[in-house]
């Protein structure tokens, strides 16, 4: 009975604390910022290395087959370089897992949170540092 | 009795919950930092005093950190809250959805550009005036030091009143060997005073203090004084820059196709429920 209980009170308490530090990104209206969705066996269909804002897209796989597109967003190159990811981190058919945020409208959008390569990597996507705003919004 | 047990173990793991928020919240930097270094300045650290400043020399690649830390805007004028209502921010609505000039890459403008996109910034000086770039945009201002007055009645119908500009007209002194000043006019009335959607202005003025206090710090404060939105002048930030050992720092644009292809791929779908 115990551990029925205490799982899901850590898995809370991981969201919970984590959510907590999460910075207001100032694009973050669009997201569930309380909610990390990881999507396994994702295959990179698109990496886009763009400014202000470097964007994957992937499909995922149901049980049936049935294939579902997704897009994520990252900080821009200039910030995510300095946590690992370059220009060539992320090459389509590469098969990854994907942490994000979904968008509120759960369109298969959302706010990456990490990357985790196939060789077992992780890249960690920007919070965007908007640290300084938070209390003016 | 069951319920007891329960109920104890539910309160512990609260209890456990609360005090491991508050060890995690405890154990953060003075810099923040989610998950690894986001900027130039959060990788740099501390980088020491590397010495005593040099008199009257700011030339150099400066990082600081992505947005300044603000301070509250004093009570808006009448005039102010109209603007402020019709600014709908990126924080409080999907970016597609958001009149954030940035939105579209416009100029961030000044001195919003010295609130937010902070990263790294550079000084060149030459006889007659400063010069000082960002990083963001690889955009620049020139800074007159050979003693011109700002220029008046900026934006006004007169057949000689200058143009406002996205960075304003500035001019700058030593007040002594280790602080430049800046004041600056004529800031373009369209661009906003930060990311909260503030507005400002034709009749904005801004002071800017340049303080070189050893080599490798240099504290920047920023004076807003802006009687036709604010009911009162005030200090909007104070922030740090450190010296870059490397002297150089990494490109950063908002490039507009690109941004136009975000919006497209993900910012319109996050924003609207039958987007895709």
């Amino acid at each position: 009975m115990k551990g029925k209980l205490l799982r899901p009170l850590a898995l809370l308490g991981f969201l919970s604390c984590y959510s907590a530090r999460l910075p207001a990104h100032h694009g973050s209206a669009s997201y569930k910022t309380d909610q990390i969705v990881i999507l396994k066996q994702a295959t990179v269909t698109k990496f886009v290395w763009a400014n202000p804002h470097a964007m994957l897209l992937f499909d995922v796989k149901d049980d049936k087959g049935n294939v579902s597109h997704w897009a994520g967003e990252a900080g821009s190159p200039s910030a995510i370089r300095q946590l690992g990811w370059n220009k060539h981190s992320l090459q389509p058919g590469d098969v990854v897992t994907v942490q994000l945020y979904p968008a509120k409208f759960e369109n298969n959008v959302g706010r990456l949170e990490a990357v985790v390569l196939a060789g077992g990597t992780t890249l960690k996507n920007s919070p965007r540092g908007d640290q300084g705003v938070i209390s003016r919004y | 009795m069951r319920d007891f047990v329960k109920r104890s173990v539910v309160g512990l793991a609260g209890a456990l919950l609360i005090s491991s928020c508050a060890f995690a919240q405890a154990q953060q930097s003075p810099k923040p930092n989610f998950g690894g270094p986001e900027s130039l300045y959060d990788k740099l650290g501390d980088t020491g005093t590397g010495g005593p400043a040099p008199k009257r020399d700011l030339t150099g690649f400066w990082a600081g950190e992505v947005a300044a830390k603000l301070n509250p805007v004093p009570p808006m004028t009448p005039w102010g809250q109209e603007q402020f209502k019709q600014h709908k921010t990126n924080g409080e609505v999907p970016v597609a959805d958001s009149n954030d000039p940035i939105k579209g890459c416009d100029p961030l403008g000044f001195p919003r550009n010295m609130l937010f996109m902070t990263r790294g910034i550079v000084f060149a000086q030459m006889p007659g005036k400063m010069i000082e770039m960002s990083e963001y945009n690889r955009i620049w201002r020139e800074i007159w030091t050979d003693g011109r007055e700002l220029p008046k009645d900026v934006g006004g119908r007169s057949a000689d009143a200058p143009d406002p500009r996205w960075y304003g007209y500035s001019v700058g002194h030593w007040e002594d060997d280790y602080t430049f000043v800046v004041n600056t006019v004529g800031s373009d009335e369209r661009t906003w005073l930060d990311n909260a959607g503030h507005p400002h202005s034709i009749e904005l003025r801004v002071e800017e203090r340049y303080t070189r206090v050893n080599h490798n710090r240099l504290e920047v404060t920023v004076k807003i004084d802006d009687p036709k939105t604010y009911t009162k002048p005030f200090v909007i930030t104070k922030s740090i820059f450190t010296w870059i050992p490397q002297q150089d720092f990494e490109e950063e644009l908002c490039v507009p196709s690109e941004q136009a292809e975000y919006l497209k791929l993900v910012g319109e779908p996050a924003a609207h429920k039958n987007a895709q």
